[in-house]
């Protein structure tokens, strides 16, 4: 007993040392009195974008670029206060507040999506898709019965897996479902023919398409999922009234961001390819699957959102079904040029 | 003893013990040149086996064997490795990659050696924090990215706490068994020559437990520079686990080889210092098995 | 050097005390021809096993006891007491201050050169080195100073284990069946070489030994330990050197073996004694 007590003992100290250590993140006021932001972005190839392109030269903030890798580490940064902005899928706060033990409401949510965006909704560079190895003899998803399906779990990727299993009239009861830790593992099964049938990133799986080895049968379009990169915020981020000044005039200066990535293709691609190290082929699909504009928060993109919802919550992937609209927040949307889905399929 | 040979053999029939002869020279006799000529060969074949490997991997990539995609040929990691050092992102890894897994290393390492020698010298010491430790142990470092975040923020703490968790068990485990398994009857002469503590900790404990401290330090290293992978997930610009991960996110399987490569060989480099270090450290070993 | 000279005169002046007790005899104390060991009543039990039941012992500055007796009846026990490696159950110990172990096997820190090993816990002054020189070339190491432990013989080490048991010039030498392990032809080498040191620096040696002739051969007194007592404390008066195929020594080896037949290791029936005569020559 004295033995598990002592045992205890240590342990928290240990806790305690670890944690009087940690905390390093202030978000608080640049040297210069400009309002400092601190924004996490999944890759290193944005923040140099937008640094190439000069539009927040000259603002009265400073951003600090951090690079995180996934939705949780994004998350857990957000609520340990390391990051203002974090970067994700849409769909990883629907998950979120579906597995968040009390119910989020408009007053209490933690966290808010405050933009989102995607390019246009062109089939050939649509960022999401279901695809197939041709030798699986798969041509719709009503012929998947039977073959070994990839995904990972969580994200939009598990709902154009779903999604598309609805629409193939199909369950998981039908197919072999092999799920991955994440998007980047789940494509590289299926691009060295360890999987018939694959539901996830675009990019990753472009080899496979330009060799004919694979074809795509389901877009986005066609599953309906918005499939937005989001920034999300932290409420007390919001409800200060400095940083809300500065992420106004950061989104403000963000909107002229999108027509410098289209007018200078050249120059993205040399920076995507310096960062990312892709090749050629890569860089010019990720050269358009990265342009777009801001999203609007309106009634058409929530009713999207709220149906993927529905999707993951029927195929179980989430415990509840939650109410999305509460986690976006479309104060910056004017400032952002938000458009709606609708004028960006009239743009097209 | 005769009666047991004889149940062998028929009796009456002579049997010649079997027995070989062996001839020794000894070695190094000038002017017999036979070690000399061996040995030119025997390097020959040392080298030959992976210039032969690396050539039929060539071949391989050459006449489209495997895809690329799978395994990338020779020339293919090189072109990488060009292309990292063009981009500057190989020169900018291996500093920033060496001074986390070095700072990691050193205060996880130090942590993990007094923390074991203390339990090593102090059964209550032991009682108290050693089933936390090996509890601690047991958890995927790699696995706790996200909560690393948490307590530690996304600056360099983080990464260097992480490399810290990685490297202090190593070190801890083998420094507690080295000391434990020392003979207690070594110990009974530092009392019966009425040595003090702390002598008997320099000159008794310490020098014998060094096999076991040189192994725990060349475990963590090894923990250390695998920590980058899991550190350098966590807001990096740059670092061989940076490189690593963008790498692995992107499917460049070339660069994903070239960034093995480099950690073979700074394990390589890591065996050699450790080599060195044990010559140093444990002269009273090279002695006994060395050579 | 006899017997008779160095037998202690006058009585250690130490307060008694009841129960389990342990005293050290001040090196100026013993320098003055006081006993290096006093046991009165000594007791010492593992449990229910009573090993030693109450020993009175005196072994004085100069005098060279030999302790007898079969495997298990608690020599090294004894010894370990003297050594202050272990604690008696009950009874009065008085033991010189600087008392040194020659243990059964040599106990060398392989992780030290040879001279570090005899200096041991005389710090590293400049001096120790050259002490530890002194030490080693009077057991006839001088040339193994550097050398690390592995490389030693058996007799080697249990020689470099004697030097630094001899270093420290103690009161008391105790020495537990330091040649057991040792070949006939080293051994008899070892036993001069005791001998020798004894007569030069004179400290009081307890020798555990299996080897009756060797005890008589080196001792002034020889103690046989059985069922937890002192059965025979006999005084060999013989001069040194010592011839074993005199009619006066193998009377003296009659007398000692016809006290060991009759010992039983332990004290308590219930624990059978296995008798391991067959060990003492
Ligand atoms: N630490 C111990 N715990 C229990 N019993 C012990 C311990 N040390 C010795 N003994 C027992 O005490 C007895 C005497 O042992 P020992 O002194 O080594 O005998 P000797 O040296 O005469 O052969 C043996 O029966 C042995 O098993
Ligand atoms: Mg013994």
């Amino acid at each position: 007993m004295r033995k598990l007590i002592a045992s205890l003992f240590a342990t928290t100290l240990l806790a305690a040392g670890l944690s009087a250590c940690g905390g390093d993140a202030d978000a608080g006021s640049g040297s210069d009195g400009a309002t400092k932001l601190t924004i996490s972005y999944q890759d290193t190839a944005f923040p140099a974008l937008i640094e190439a392109s000069g539009v927040l030269d000259g603002a009265d903030l400073d951003v600090e670029w951090v690079n995180l890798t996934g939705p949780a580490a994004n998350l857990q940064a957000l609520y340990s206060k390391a990051i203002d902005l974090g970067h994700m899928g849409d769909t990883s706060l629907t998950i979120e507040q579906a597995n968040s033990k009390t119910d989020w409401t408009a007053d209490n949510a933690p966290l808010e999506i405050v933009a989102g965006w995607r390019n246009g909704n062109d089939p050939e560079f649509s960022p999401l898709v279901t695809a197939v190895r041709t030798d699986s003899g798969i041509t719709e998803v009503a012929d998947a019965k039977g073959k070994k399906w990839g995904f990972n779990f969580g994200g939009y990727n598990h709902a154009q897996y779903l999604v598309s299993l609805v629409q193939g009239g199909l369950t998981e009861d039908d197919i072999e479902p092999t799920q991955f830790a994440d998007g980047a593992t789940s494509a590289a099964a299926f691009n060295a023919g360890e999987v018939d049938i694959y539901s996830g990133g675009h990019g990753p799986i472009l080899g496979a398409l330009a060799s004919g080895d694979a074809e795509i049968i389901l877009d986005d379009s066609q599953t309906a999922i918005p499939a937005l990169n989001v920034w999300t915020a932290r409420k007390d981020v919001l409800d200060d009234e400095e940083k809300d000044a500065a992420l106004e005039e950061f989104f403000e200066r963000m909107s002229g961001y999108w027509a410098w990535h289209d007018e200078n293709p050249e120059e993205v691609k040399k920076i995507l390819v310096e960062q990312l190290k892709v090749d050629d082929a890569r860089a010019d699909f990720e050269y358009e699957v990265r342009r777009g504009a801001f999203r609007a928060f309106d009634d058409g993109l929530l009713a999207e959102e709220q149906a993927v919802a529905q999707a993951l919550f029927d195929g179980k992937a989430i415990p509840k079904l939650p109410e999305v609209g509460i986690g976006f927040d479309p104060r910056y949307n004017e400032v952002q040029g938000a458009i709606s889905s609708a004028d960006a399929q009239a743009a097209q | 003893m005769t009666a047991l040979e004889t149940l062998g053999a028929p009796a009456g029939v002579p049997v010649a013990a079997p027995t070989t002869t062996h001839t020794y020279e000894r070695a190094g006799v000038p002017g017999s040149g036979t070690t000399r000529v061996r040995r030119v060969p025997q390097l020959l074949l040392r080298v030959l086996a992976p210039l032969a490997l690396i050539g039929l991997w060539q071949l391989s990539d050459t006449l489209d064997w495997v895809s690329p995609q799978v395994l990338p040929g020779p020339m293919a990691i090189l072109d990488a490795y060009r292309e990292l050092w063009a981009v500057g992102d190989l020169q900018a890894a291996l500093p920033i990659s060496l001074q986390r897994a070095g700072t990691g290393l050193l205060v996880g390492g130090t942590a993990g050696l007094v923390l074991g020698v203390v339990a090593g010298l102090s059964v209550t010491a032991e009682r108290f924090y050693d089933a936390p430790l090996q509890m601690l142990r047991t958890i995927p470092f790699i696995a706790l990215v996200p909560l690393f975040v948490v307590w530690f923020g996304i600056g360099e703490t983080s990464k260097v706490a992480l490399i810290i968790g990685a490297s202090i068990f190593p070190v801890y485990l083998n420094t507690y068994h080295g000391i434990r398994g020392i003979d207690r009857k070594l110990l009974e002469v530092g009392r019966t020559f009425d040595m003090s503590r702390w002598e008997t900790i320099r000159l008794v404990v310490v020098p014998l437990a060094m096999p076991g401290i040189l192994v725990g330090w060349r475990y963590a290293a090894g923990a250390a520079l695998l920590g980058l992978v899991a550190a350098e997930q966590i807001n990096s610009q740059a670092g061989i686990g940076y490189i690593l991960n963008t790498a692995n996110q992107f499917q460049r399987t070339d660069i994903i080889l070239a960034g093995i490569l480099v950690y073979a060989a700074l394990g390589l480099v890591v065996d050699v210092v450790m080599r060195t270090l044990e010559h140093v450290l444990l002269p009273w070993r090279a002695t006994h098995d060395g050579r | 050097m006899t017997a008779a000279d160095t037998t202690p005169a006058t009585t250690p002046t130490t307060t008694p005390t009841t129960g389990p007790a342990e005293e050290v005899l001040s090196h100026e104390a013993v320098l003055t021809g006081e006993p290096v060991v006093r046991l009165e009543g000594l007791s010492k039990s593992y449990g229910e096993q009573v090993i030693l039941d109450g020993i009175d012992l005196t072994v004085g500055r100069g005098e060279f006891v030999a302790l007898l007796g079969p495997s298990g009846t608690g020599k090294t026990t004894l010894l370990r007491i003297l050594g202050r490696l272990e604690d008696a159950s009950s009874g009065r110990a008085t033991i010189a201050e600087k008392t040194s172990v020659v243990f059964q096997e040599p106990r060398l820190i392989q992780a030290q050169r040879v001279w570090r090993n005899v200096v041991l816990a005389a710090g590293r002054g400049a001096g120790a080195r050259q002490a530890a020189h002194a030490a080693l070339a009077e057991v006839g190491l001088a040339d193994k100073a550097q050398a690390w432990p592995k490389t030693l013989s058996g007799g080697e080490a249990q020689r470099v284990g004697l030097a630094r048991a001899l270093f420290r010039e103690p009161d008391l030498l105790l020495l537990d069946e330091p040649f057991g392990a040792l070949d006939a032809f080293t051994r008899r080498k070892a036993q001069d070489l005791v001998l020798a040191l004894w007569q030069e620096h004179q400290p009081g040696v307890l020798l555990v030994t299996h080897d009756v002739e060797e005890s008589l051969l080196l001792a002034d007194r020889v103690i046989v330990l059985g069922g937890g007592h002192i059965q025979a404390d006999i005084r060999v008066t013989t001069p040194r050197p010592r011839d074993t195929t005199s009619p006066e020594f193998n009377a003296t080896k009659r007398e000692v073996l016809a006290h060991l037949s009759q010992v039983s290791p332990h004290v308590s029936p219930d624990h059978p004694a296995h008798r391991d005569y067959g060990k003492i020559s």
